[in-house]
């Protein structure tokens, strides 16, 4: 009985190990393609490689500056947002070098599929403008710098959604993830100004 | 022939989501749209007709006393070649159905079918009966997302029909996925399954 089940252990043991083997390298390669992949789609134009430069800020926060032709361009901001509705989860934010927000990737996320899965395409809306946070200047804090300051930048600063008095469309049945979501996008923006006041 | 009566005994006459109501947990879960659906149809197929052939060739080997033990053990490391596999060459899908892949492993339908057909088996016949119960479980899966997606979101696998902003919202959240599963179950016995 033991050994029986013992040897069966084994085998799928090693099945597993094998398996493992042989997805290793793929998996890895999977996820440095996705990261790829996010940069030359939350960022403008760059010739770099952002990962080169990042700088890890100690709450785990990575910044990824991006330059073209040497002068910065923007960067990729990865975060984890810790109060979705089904756990954390982990964006890449692009932003212009004003910071304006480019773009953005949800990288993994365990959100209600169908209501705060939706995040990966709903703050992009390009045709709902109230939904969108592209162009926009989030943030915490009072680092609204740019002339080009949009007009609907709500007064205390950083994004927030309309339940909140913010400017933003929650996800329909959803605002926990918004709310999580936003309150990501404004960290990335502080932790971005913050990457580049240090360099400076 | 013989294999032929299991593999439609399965997808239709024992049909594990409208006939025995089986595996409500991923049925209700990943069915907010049509395409999570079917993938966590065919997911579930994979590792069933794995575990059934693994399960009937093992039949000889395992006491009766260790089978539920052995047949987890054998379930769960299919699930986790599944899971690697799924990783390695569909990172998108798996990031959508995330934890209901590991969850694979405490589906009923799995260790129902290996307590009642593959322990019993020929190792052919396991196979019949693992393609048509997980063949049964994915077009189920398929019919309840699409329904929900149509009237939840207006599209179905994705192809917008009518304007997202006119469904109703309840059949994506959890109240339409009972309400539409209860209706489905009940037209697939009237029309296809007929009791006598």
């Amino acid at each position: 009985m033991t050994l029986s089940l013992g040897v069966l252990v084994l085998a799928s043991g090693a099945l597993l190990a094998g398996v493992k083997l042989l997805t290793e390298k793929p998996i890895a390669e999977a996820s440095e393609r996705a990261r790829l992949e996010a940069f030359s789609e939350v960022l403008g134009s760059f010739d770099n490689n952002p990962a080169d430069g990042a700088v890890r800020l100690e709450d785990g926060t990575i910044v990824y500056p991006a330059t073209l032709g040497g002068e910065p361009a923007g960067g990729a901001v990865e975060i984890t947002a810790p109060q979705g509705f089904g756990g954390p989860f982990s964006l890449i934010v692009g932003f212009d070098a004003k910071c304006a927000v480019t773009g953005y990737k949800v990288l993994s996320h365990a959100e209600t599929p169908g209501l705060g899965a939706k995040m990966d395409v709903w703050f992009s809306d390009a045709e709902r403008p109230t939904r969108s946070i592209i162009g926009r200047y989030p943030g915490e804090a009072d680092g609204r710098s740019g002339a080009s300051q949009q007009a609907s930048t709500p007064k205390h600063g950083g994004l927030a959604v309309s339940k909140d008095g913010g400017e933003i469309d929650a996800i329909t049945g959803a605002t926990i993830t918004s709310r999580a979501f936003l309150h990501a996008v404004n960290a990335a923006a502080d932790a971005y100004r913050k990457v580049l006041e240090d360099k400076q | 022939m013989k294999a032929l009566t299991v593999f439609l005994d399965g997808l239709v006459r024992r049909n594990p989501t409208f006939v025995l109501i089986l595996g409500m947990c991923p049925t209700l879960g990943t069915t907010s749209s049509a395409l999570t659906g079917f993938s966590m149809g065919v997911a579930t197929l994979f590792v069933l007709a794995l575990s059934n052939m693994a399960i009937s060739s093992l039949k000889n080997f395992v006491p009766e006393k260790v089978r539920i033990p052995a047949f987890i053990v054998v379930i769960a490391s299919f699930v986790t070649v599944l899971q690697m596999l799924m990783q390695a060459y569909l990172p998108a899908l798996y990031t959508t159905l995330g934890i209901f892949i590991p969850l694979i492993v405490v589906n009923c339908i799995l260790l129902g079918r290996a307590e009642a057909f593959a322990s019993k088996n020929s190792v052919g016949l396991s196979l019949a009966d693992g393609l048509g119960v997980g063949l049964g479980f994915t077009l189920a899966l398929s019919l309840l997302g699409s329904v929900r997606e149509f009237l939840g979101s207006g599209s179905v696998f994705g192809l917008q029909i009518y304007p997202e902003e006119y469904g109703a919202l309840l059949f994506v959240l959890a109240p339409g996925a009972f309400i539409v599963l209860g209706l489905l179950i009940a037209l697939f016995n009237r029309l296809i399954v007929k009791p006598e």
